[in-house]
């Protein structure tokens, strides 16, 4: 069972949840940029949490169904027809073999996410199928690329899930300005309270450096006591803050290390609004307490049975 | 002195040790690491050590991270004497060939210590460094430290290419680039071997804690290695 892709769009790559459990050499994590939608559609099919998908930045995307299936697209507003007709997103759907999906650029947000029930089926390395482009990791061919046009995407057979779609109060609006809760760092290779005050009672503006990677943010700029700091591991989320104070936020492709002074984390939660912000959207910072974004992260590892289980 | 430790997010800790790059806290640093390892608690996804740090990365679903802190505490204030045998750490040979063509930076970095090309090839084979910490790249080893007489600072304006193997040197750091990435660093040599290996177990050929040893080889045992692996 195949998906063949006609038009791969700016950015498709193969994501699952991750790759989890090698940061001690050097390798991240990667994974979807933006959570919330990734796990919403394997959850409308039944699937695994994490059951592979196509992360599309940049359409338009065009495929074909090679044969019967359930999907579901979760994420940015693509303007999506399944053969010419409309369809919903944050739905699922049944799809008849020869099927062919449309999706258009997205006037809002960026990332949006395609599965299929069973998810697809693409060989894992180290655990994971997911695509780190600059590790030359993942994705259809095993070694990082990116979908390309011709690209046939295995998918599993699976039961085919009822209809189901996203309670609305589930479903974001992806906003301008975006707030960014995060866990502050006052520690000794962080910022002290009267260096994180620019952070936090000014507005900044995502500009265009940003990727997998990190999202570099514009605005007052951000004081620290050195210019670096002995390189320490770093997680996604991560604020740091490089000698010219403009702040950067790792994603999820981040390098594991990092050796600018640390303002703190965004909430793990609140990191797909920042993922879905398009150059210019602007930001604020606020501090919340390491247990409460705990418990609600927890929460939502819960609801949607997400469990990480140590490497070797 | 102990560490201090903190939740830097819902998932990771941070222990934060003197913040200097010297073997006294360095062999703190590793103590703690391998107690941490010998206590394989449930829940623990990764344990990153580097110079000054380590990063531990749980599953908020196995590991409450106040509690998780006030272990590792008391774990790393407790006695040595009972602890674990420390995890095995290697001494890694790296053949590397200094040839000017593979050497783009070695004559003016050379020229600007006021050393001749094949002294500061002797210099750097000449020690044995340690594995610092790992990031940047899979497998991109940070070693310490380099002889002072032929320490560089990074290029002012970094390459887009580095090729492959290509050996470097940032100030005190050495290191091999393990993939073709863009790089700052001043380079002195190319290793022809293929050091990362994502079909093994462990990928990395380096684990902070091992060291490693330099050994100048000429253009064609360059050639029959090349692509070797490790």
């Amino acid at each position: 069972m195949s998906l063949t892709i006609l038009t791969a769009g700016g950015q498709s790559l193969i994501q699952d949840y991750g790759r989890h459990g090698h940061q001690a050499e050097g390798i991240t994590t990667g994974g979807p940029m933006d959570e919330h939608a990734f796990l919403w559609a394997n959850r409308l099919l039944n699937n695994s949490f994490n059951a592979a998908q196509i992360e599309i930045a940049l359409g338009p995307f065009r495929a074909r169904f090679n044969q019967a299936t359930t999907i579901a697209i979760c994420g940015a507003a693509y303007p999506s027809r399944l053969n010419g007709q409309a369809i919903r997103l944050w739905q699922s759907h049944r799809v008849a073999a020869g099927s062919e999906l449309t999706m258009d650029r997205s006037e809002q947000g960026i990332y949006c996410y395609l599965a299929v029930a069973g998810g697809f089926d693409c060989r894992q390395t180290l655990g994971s199928a997911t695509t780190v482009m600059r590790e030359s990791l993942g994705g259809l061919t095993a070694h990082g690329n990116k979908l390309a046009a011709a690209d046939c995407v295995p998918y599993r057979t699976a039961e085919a899930p009822g209809q189901r779609q996203v309670p609305e109060r589930f479903i974001p609006a992806y906003k301008n300005p975006v707030t960014l809760r995060f866990v502050t760092n006052h520690s000794r290779t962080g910022l002290s309270r009267l260096e994180q005050h620019p952070l936090i009672s000014n507005d900044y503006r995502v500009t265009e450096r940003m990727s997998r990677m990190a999202y570099c943010l514009t605005g007052k700029a951000v004081p620290t006591k050195a210019d670096g700091i002995l390189s320490q591991g770093v997680t996604c989320g991560t604020i740091q803050i490089p000698p010219d104070g403009q702040p950067i936020v790792l994603m999820k492709d981040h390098q594991t290390m990092g050796g600018y002074p640390i303002a703190g984390c965004v909430a793990r939660l609140d990191l797909p609004k920042l993922a879905q912000a398009t150059p210019g959207t602007l930001v604020r910072f606020s501090p919340v307490s390491v247990s409460l974004a705990a418990a609600e992260l927890a929460q939502q590892l819960r609801f949607f049975g997400i469990s990480l289980r140590r490497k070797v | 002195m102990l560490p201090d430790i903190l939740q830097t997010s819902e998932t990771t800790l941070l222990m934060l040790f003197e913040q200097r790059m010297n073997d006294a806290v360095f062999a703190e640093v590793m103590a703690a690491a391998n107690k941490i390892d010998a206590l394989a608690l449930p829940g623990i996804i990764a344990t990153v050590p580097s110079y000054a740090s380590i990063q531990l990365v749980f599953d908020p679903l196995q590991q409450a991270g106040g509690e998780l802190i006030t272990r590792l505490k008391t774990l790393v204030a407790s006695s040595s004497a009972q602890s674990a045998s420390p995890t095995e750490h290697r001494t890694i040979e790296i053949p590397v060939c200094y040839d000017a063509e593979f050497g783009w930076d070695l004559a003016s970095l050379a020229a600007e210590r006021g050393l001749s090309c094949s002294e500061l090839v002797e210099r750097h084979c000449g020690r044995l460094y340690q594995v610092y910490a790992i990031g940047f790249l899979p497998g991109f080893a940070y070693l310490g430290s380099v002889d002072p007489l032929i320490s560089g600072a990074r290029k002012a304006e970094p390459r887009r290419r580095v090729a492959k193997g290509s050996v470097g040197i940032a100030n005190q750091q050495t290191a091999v680039y393990p993939a073709e990435s863009p790089g700052g660093w001043q380079i002195i040599g190319r290793c022809p071997l293929t050091l990362v290996d994502y079909s093994r177990l462990r990928p990395s050929p380096f684990a902070v804690g091992d060291q490693v040893q330099f050994v100048p080889i000429d253009r064609s045992q360059f050639g029959r290695l090349l692509d070797q692996p490790l």
